[in-house]
């Protein structure tokens, strides 16, 4: 019976629902769960402290994941108007892998906690606990990243128009600077710490985190260009104004998501960086990621009632 | 005679695709099938005063700019009446 009446609810309720599941189930775990032991010595914290600390970082989470959920979920609705469109499949391709970097937010901090929680239990286990945490966020944004890249490649493909050798040089410079530099922090970290932060050998390190986030994140960069391109060539006034927003929100959620990774991934250098500044840091990137699924929405909305009017 | 009234809705289709795009042909095929209640390639000129009425319905409910509203229903006049066309709005100079 209740799956029945789950069924019947629209792509946006479903989506919300979702959204206070997670958000629910975050608070009692933050409440429930024992104190994160690694964060609470980084930033001398008492056990109080960390909590409330959780509790006030965790609450403008909980709304950036209401707004991504309904963000991803608006472009769905959008991807059903157009499905057997040219663009269809390439719109439910990108839709599917915005759905993966909202979702991702509430599970990788859930499994944060989970994660944080059992380390405390048993200290023997943090570098499980270290090691699962990072391949978590790894896997989410690598499946996330793919789906993005080929809905942005088909719409590419529609529009049938080559990148500029200009653009294609801004690209391989961007992807380099990335690269070398998150190259430079990752092994900078390694190399300063023993045991590392990874809790791996240096070759498993690079095979496993540095190769994958950075092919991950290029494909992000590569996507943000193609639907830019793609917004460019295709016409249409009103479509284009539209599409404006999707691509605008589409891109602010691509940079958000890889800043965010690059945080995370990178953590413990931020033990230098004084908790405000971590906090101003984090908070910019995840208003960045909010107001990019508010456009997303906004932009899908525009589009969904051009198919409806 | 058929080949007459499918080149009027290919016509048609272009000229809402400098406003709509991708979704011309699919906005123009609603228009024509919920409101003249015909196949879109059966649309004669007789079907395009009522089809415009319905048209500029539709796109007011899009924009607010009611100049950019009475340009395109201008375009689709002159489908039914031909004349020397002026400067046609590109879809790209508000961008």
């Amino acid at each position: 019976m209740s799956i029945r009446v789950y069924q019947q609810l629209s792509t946006q309720t479903k989506a919300l629902l979702w959204a206070s599941i997670w958000s629910i189930g975050y608070l009692i775990l933050v409440v429930t769960l024992p104190a994160n032991v690694t964060t609470m010595r980084q930033y001398h914290l008492s056990p109080e402290g960390f909590r409330i600390l959780e509790i006030l970082t965790g609450l403008p989470n909980i709304m950036v994941w209401f707004m991504s959920f309904y963000g991803y979920a608006a472009l769905t609705e959008y991807t059903e108007k157009v499905s057997n469109s040219r663009e269809g499949k390439s719109f439910a391709s990108i839709a599917r892998g915005l759905k993966w970097l909202a979702w991702g937010l509430p599970i990788s901090a859930c499994a944060s906690a989970i994660l944080g929680a059992v380390a405390w239990l048993n200290p023997g286990s943090v570098a499980s606990a270290l090691i699962a945490s990072h391949y978590i966020y790894l896997i989410i944004s690598l499946v996330a990243f793919t789906f993005i890249s080929d809905g942005t490649r088909g719409l590419r493909e529609i529009i049938n128009r080559l990148p500029s050798k200009k653009s294609i040089r801004a690209l391989i410079a961007g992807a380099i600077i990335i690269s070398v530099t998150y190259c430079s922090i990752t092994l900078n970290i390694v190399d300063s710490q023993h045991p590392n932060a990874y809790r791996l050998p240096l070759w498993l390190i690079l095979l496993t985190i540095i190769i994958p986030y950075l092919y991950a994140w290029l494909m992000g960069f590569f996507a943000v260009f193609e639907i830019s391109q793609y917004r460019r060539s295709v016409r249409g006034l009103f479509y284009k104004q539209a599409l404006r927003l999707l691509a605008s929100g589409t891109t602010c959620a691509i940079v958000a998501s890889v800043a965010l990774q690059y945080l995370t991934s990178s953590s413990l250098n931020l033990r230098h960086i004084d908790l405000n500044w971590t906090l101003i840091i984090s908070y910019g990137i995840i208003i960045t990621f909010a107001v990019g699924y508010i456009l997303i929405a906004v932009g899908a909305g525009k589009l969904k009632k051009i198919e409806e009017v | 005679m058929a080949r007459t009234t499918e080149s009027l809705y290919e016509r048609v289709v272009q000229t809402t695709h400098i406003y709509l795009g991708p979704a011309a042909d699919r906005f123009i095929d609603r228009q024509v099938q919920n409101h003249i209640h015909k196949e879109p390639s059966t649309l004669n000129e007789a079907d395009l005063i009522l089809l415009i009425d319905w048209i500029r319905v539709a796109v007011s409910l899009l924009t607010d700019d009611s100049e950019i509203v009475e340009e395109y229903i201008l375009q689709l006049e002159r489908l039914a009446h031909p004349k020397p066309i002026g400067k046609v709005h590109d879809g790209y100079s508000q961008l």
